[in-house]
């Protein structure tokens, strides 16, 4: 009787299973609603189709934003990462502004500003910016700022650039670098170029650091579960839409969109790409996306052999199945990476030097480094969890094709992240964002950094990446990036898989969140209008 | 009224108890009757398994059901028909009319309540007394069986075994009941307590005119406090008279063969006679006599018939088919002539 | 009685130790430290030698963990890598939540896992009982995080009844208690069951219902305090199920509480913060367990009595056994 009963228990969970499993059947991929992907051609790099408001609309009051990571600090110069930097774009202002539909730089609280030489430039401020303390911001803030930058974690790699601040008056400044710099403006419009108050850090360094000048303030907070922002009705530039918005800390994915689902939460970031058609087919819910510039991509450590190989690299290189990758994992939700190179990034040669997958043409150069059926190749590939592993077992398979053995080995972040920067890895999969300024790529390819995983060092491009950062002609710094493109793509020293789309699920109506490609997207002027 | 009613406490009629297992039916107790007068004692004896404790037990429709199941008889306790009435009523009777001492004093008290407490709950429910009267009632129980009134508040595990079966007693007799019965009280106790536990026994049956049920094996203790002597075989009363009748004009070769293991304290060196072979199963008795395997009187007819319970002269009663003949008698009748 | 607690109490410092050693260690040994997960991917190898230096990091991991636990025993748990905020301050702000929790699981466990194992026990044998060990057994099985988004899709999402997340007032308290408490249903109904079955057969049973006692008194009074003993016990031991269980439910339902704490600051390496939540886990769980077991005395006489005389000192039972027999 006990079996009996067991058995079909069993059933009835297993049918239970099959049933939640079945999608939604009744969406249309086609239908238009509300959903734009900003693709590397498309300059716009709006959401397209979400409700302009008119002036006269009933604005949300407060506004809920589940996201996955964890905010810890206070500090914009302590933390980088995604999540940090939805905190900081909104509380802080850094002097410039990058318009992410004109691709071009803008005034934010730097009105104007010069260079002759890319070493020293000059600033004028404005002189209607005040903290939420009430303190004025002037030129000093901005040199207090910097100052404290080298010192810190997350500024660091902008305040080892400059080598003064200058104060020449309260609202003009000089900022002067060690070397020729021509990406400096751009990296000024960072989340880590925040301007801190002076005042307020002396006198408290943990909480003074949460003093911004942005048209959000801080209320309150609890690291590790929210963080609730009011408008700053004293803000100098356009005021926010909303009274209140709250960053809740919600790390489980599929609980996260539930709580969109129930209207607890009116923005849920980073949804899963299984979940993105569920989105799309429910009532009162809006998917909104942006194509990303985080290169995902395959890094053979170049210290080991035989990945010193150059045949072997590109053996890889024409064995790896990009498009498959995109269609499977990403279920289509990604652009291929025809560069190793950010598409928005200033020097991209338009994808002129992709990888096509021809798996002949891979056994031709895994031949050619000496490796046969009898003599089979064979590495370890480390991974992390999630989307990174799916891919690796992709790419296990696709490598099988062409004779070659791969064992994945798995990491919790932190430990892909040290292990890899230590070269202690064969080949990894990892991903890298890339920034608008040309310089950016120095990172991936140049020694130096942790983010170089395959620990290149050609001597010809890092030249070419030095001569470019110095060069203030641009037709001549553009054939020095595409110099580099060409070589890295000849040599083999990544291999670009592609860029993710980035997703935000919303609440219909909801508009004015200016997405980054970088994703640290500038939420301060996110409204929902309500229905 | 009745006089003679009023004074039968117990009526036990044509009682038959059967443990049905999965596999097998036990019969522990086929056909019994016998009734108790006010004041009497009645020995239940026999040897393990005869079916003592499950008649007991019975007679307070205590039989673990299941698998017990009454198959038929009527028990009557001070009037009341035990085995048709409903269960609240039942449970007012229980411990107050008629109530029980149970074997093993090491497992049939409570281990988590104080002694007092397990004395006075038995006050409060049937006496409707308050919590502090039943508990001073409880405390005066306690000394009545040579307890100190202060060690009232201590736990069954810091009582040795006698004064564990002594709290027995004050919680069987807390309420003053009629019939009293004693599943072999002093069984798991030493000797010199045995006679403690015995005397305190009789005074209090003398003080208060209960009747009692004296179940045990040993036919000493009958001897010292019975009144009539009942003896059980599978299930069976086999013999049943005053203690005079059966002891000294012993029937049945079963009680026969008891009285002949009793080692011989004048006769110091002969050797014991025990009762060859062993009680039957239960799950399979016999067709005729259950006894007769075992019995050095038996004849065809004793395998195949059963012999039923007839009187054979005052209040004595024995079922032996042998005793259809006209001059048969035991050895031990010769004996003691 | 008091020696007894003296003596477990004491007994804590040792295992403190142990776990500390154990946590720091380990941390150590896995792959990566706090500063890979802190510093930006364009930091230079002087950056973060910058920054390893400002942490200690630099340092032998026998200096390190000689100098967190000199920091320790003076009761400063030291910063957290990752935020620089006071370990204590943070675990002070999330252990709340995970007792609050823990506590609203466990009565959720027991009050679901008793009645359920009493009511089999009563009817040992037939289908009922089967039908609900079978039950208890689901509970069991059903993975944590399963049940958990299964229960917010009917409950938060379908009908929403509930909330699906956070800390907010009792509605949102209900759906994690329920994740967790039915995942140890299994042990504690069966338990009950047992105890209950082994408790039923017992004599003193009999001896209550031959003096009058009503059948529900019997059961409820006479048996179940009986039959709590190995209840309580298991129950002392589901503690830490609750703990594990709380760490994946947490992050399910977006509960701030400690697990979860755990979790994201193991994820970071975030070696004081880990060092520190589960030493004060540790002490709180080791207080618990004394405190089951103080119940025990309370419920069974004869365990206090074990208690007492533990120390091998006269009691008064000793006395009243040499004046007791006969």
């Amino acid at each position: 009787m006990k079996r009996f009963l067991s058995l079909v228990l069993c059933l009835l969970m297993f049918a239970g299973m099959l049933a939640g499993c079945s999608s939604n059947t009744d969406t249309d991929p086609s239908t238009d609603d509300g959903t734009t992907t900003t693709t590397p051609d498309n300059e716009n790099n709006s959401t397209g189709d979400e409700t302009t408001p008119s002036g006269e609309e009933n604005y949300k009051k407060d506004i809920i934003f589940g996201l996955g990571g964890k905010i810890v600090a206070l500090d914009p110069q302590a933390n980088s990462n995604t999540q940090h930097n939805y905190y900081f774009r909104m509380v802080f202002d850094t002097p410039l502004d990058f318009n992410n539909e004109t691709q071009e730089l803008e005034p934010n609280i730097v009105t104007e500003w010069s260079t002759e030489d890319a070493v020293t430039y000059s600033f004028t401020l404005r002189d209607d910016v005040y903290f939420h303390n009430g303190e004025q911001l002037t030129a000093d803030d901005v040199k207090f700022s910097y100052d404290r930058a080298p010192d810190t974690d997350s500024a660091s790699t902008l305040g080892d650039l400059i080598k003064e601040t200058r104060v020449i008056d309260d609202f003009h400044f000089e900022i002067e670098l060690h070397s020729a710099n021509v990406d400096l403006p751009y990296l000024l419009t960072l989340p880590t170029a925040s301007i801190i108050n002076r005042e307020a850090v002396t006198e408290n360094e943990l909480e003074g650091t949460g003093i911004g000048s942005g048209p959000w303030m801080v209320d309150s907070y609890e690291f590790g579960d929210y963080m609730k922002l009011v408008r700053n009705d004293n803000f100098w530039g356009e005021k926010a839409k909303a009274e209140t918005f709250t960053l809740r800390y919600m790390p489980e994915t599929s609980a996260r969109l539930i709580s969109l689902e129930t209207g607890e939460i009116d923005i849920c970031a980073d949804p899963d790409p299984l979940d993105l058609e569920r989105v799309r087919g429910t009532d009162g819910l809006e998917l909104q996306s942006y194509v990303g510039t985080s290169i995902t991509y395959f890094a053979m450590n170049y210290k080991k052999e035989p990945f010193n190989d150059q045949n072997l690299r590109l053996a890889m290189a024409y064995g790896i199945n990009a498009q498959e990758l995109i269609d499977v994992v990403r279920l289509g939700e990604a652009q291929p990476c025809l560069s190793l190179w950010g598409w928005n990034q200033y020097g991209y040669n338009g994808g002129t030097t992709p990888y096509e997958y021809d798996p002949e043409k891979a056994k031709e150069y895994l031949a050619a480094a000496g490796y046969s059926e009898s003599n089979p190749f064979s590495f370890k590939l480390s991974v992390s969890a999630g989307e990174r592993k799916s891919c690796g077992e992709l790419i296990q398979a696709q490598l099988k094709e062409i004779g070659v053995n791969v064992e994945i080995v798995e990491f919790d972040t932190a430990g892909l992240s040290t292990s890899t920067t230590n070269g202690e890895h064969e080949a990894c999969l990892y991903g890298c964002g890339m920034n608008i300024f040309g310089d950016d790529s120095r990172r991936l390819i140049c020694p130096g950094t942790g983010v170089n995983k395959s620990h290149y060092d050609n001597p010809e491009v890092n030249e070419l990446m030095d001569l470019a950062v110095a060069e203030l002609d641009d037709t001549k710094r553009t054939e020095y990036y595409h110099e580099v493109q060409q070589i890295l793509h000849d040599d083999g020293a990544y291999v670009p898989l592609y860029f993710a789309n980035g997703f935000f699920a919303v609440k219909e109506g909801t508009g004015g969140i200016d997405y980054y490609p970088t994703s640290h997207h500038d939420m301060s002027n996110v409204y929902i209008i309500e229905q | 009224m009745n006089g003679v009613n009023d004074d039968i406490v117990l009526q036990v009629e044509d009682l038959t108890v059967y443990y049905e297992l999965e596999e097998e039916t036990v019969k522990a107790v086929n056909h019994i009757s016998f009734s108790l007068k006010r004041g009497e004692t009645i020995g239940l004896v026999g040897e393990t398994g005869a079916g003592k404790t499950t008649t007991a037990l019975a007679l307070l429709r205590l039989v673990p059901d299941p698998p017990g199941v009454i198959k038929s008889g009527k028990i009557t306790v001070c009037g009341n028909d035990m085995l048709s009435l409903p269960v609240q009523k039942l449970e007012s009777i229980r411990g107050k009319d008629i109530s029980m001492i149970f074997q093993d004093p090491m497992t049939s008290l409570n281990p988590v309540f104080k002694v007092v407490d397990q004395i006075a709950e038995s006050l409060e429910i049937h006496e409707k007394l308050s919590k502090t009267e039943a508990h001073e009632k409880a405390l005066d129980m306690l000394e009545t069986v040579g307890i100190s009134r202060s060690r009232g508040g201590e736990y069954p595990h810091q009582f040795s075994g006698g004064m564990k079966q002594r709290v027995g007693i004050a919680i069987a007799l807390a309420c003053s009941p009629q019939l009293l019965i004693a599943d072999e009280p002093t069984t798991a106790l030493d000797v010199t307590i045995q006679a403690q536990v015995l005397d305190l026994i009789k005074d209090l049956k003398d003080k208060n005119g209960t009747s009692v049920i004296m179940i045990t094996h040993d036919l000493g203790i009958v001897a010292e406090i019975c009144d009539q002597v009942a003896v059980m075989y599978a299930g069976h009363i086999v013999e049943h008279g005053s203690l005079d009748e059966v002891f000294n004009h012993t029937l049945h070769p079963y009680t026969e063969g008891l009285f002949n293991s009793l080692p011989n304290i004048n006769d110091r060196k002969s050797e014991l006679k025990p009762i060859p072979g062993l009680m039957p199963d239960p799950t399979n008795l016999p067709e005729g006599c259950a006894f007769a395997p075992r019995c050095e009187y038996a004849t065809e007819a004793c395998k195949t018939t059963q012999p039923e319970l007839r009187t054979v002269g005052g209040t004595h009663k024995v079922a032996c088919l042998r005793y259809d003949e006209t001059d048969f008698h035991i050895n031990r009748g010769k004996k003691h002539g | 009685m008091y020696r007894y607690v003296l003596k477990r109490l004491v007994l804590l410092i040792p295992v403190l130790l142990g776990v500390s050693f154990l946590v720091y260690f380990i941390l150590d040994l896995a792959p990566g430290d706090a500063v890979d997960v802190l510093a930006p991917d364009d930091a230079t190898q002087e950056d973060r030698e910058r920054m390893r230096e400002e942490l200690g990091l630099n340092r032998p991991l026998v200096i390190r963990y000689l100098d967190y636990m000199s920091d320790l025993v003076r009761g400063d748990m030291g910063e957290s890598y990752l935020s620089g905020q006071p370990v204590w301050d943070s675990f002070i702000e999330k252990a709340p939540n995970t007792l609050l929790l823990g506590f609203a699981s466990l009565v959720v466990s027991v009050g679901l896992s008793l009645p359920l194992g009493i009511y089999s026990a009563n009817r040992h044998g037939t289908w009922k009982d089967n039908v609900s060990m079978v039950l208890a057994l689901l509970g069991l099985s059903i993975p944590n995080f399963w049940l958990g988004l299964l229960l917010m899709l009917l409950f938060a999402l379908r009908l929403g009844w509930l909330p699906s997340g956070g800390a907010d007032g009792f509605a949102s308290l209900i759906l994690p208690a329920i994740t967790i408490g039915t995942g140890m249903m299994a042990t504690l109904t069966r338990t009950t069951r047992s105890s209950m079955l082994d408790v039923i057969r017992q004599d003193y049973l009999r001896t209550a219902r031959a003096k009058g006692v009503s059948e529900r008194v019997v059961i409820r009074k006479h048996a179940l305090k009986n039959a709590l003993i190995p209840i309580i016990t298991i129950i002392g031991t589901q503690l830490g199920g609750i703990l594990g269980g709380a760490v994946l439910t947490e992050s399910v339902f977006s509960w701030p509480g400690v697990g979860r704490l755990i979790v994201d600051s193991l994820n970071s390496r975030d070696t004081p913060m880990v060092t520190g939540a589960i030493i004060m886990t540790t002490m709180f769980f080791s207080v618990v367990l004394l405190l089951v077991d103080l119940l025990y005395a309370f419920v069974d006489p004869r365990i206090k009595a074990q208690y007492a005389t533990k120390k091998g000192g006269k009691s008064n039972d000793n006395k009243q056994k040499q004046k007791a027999s006969a």
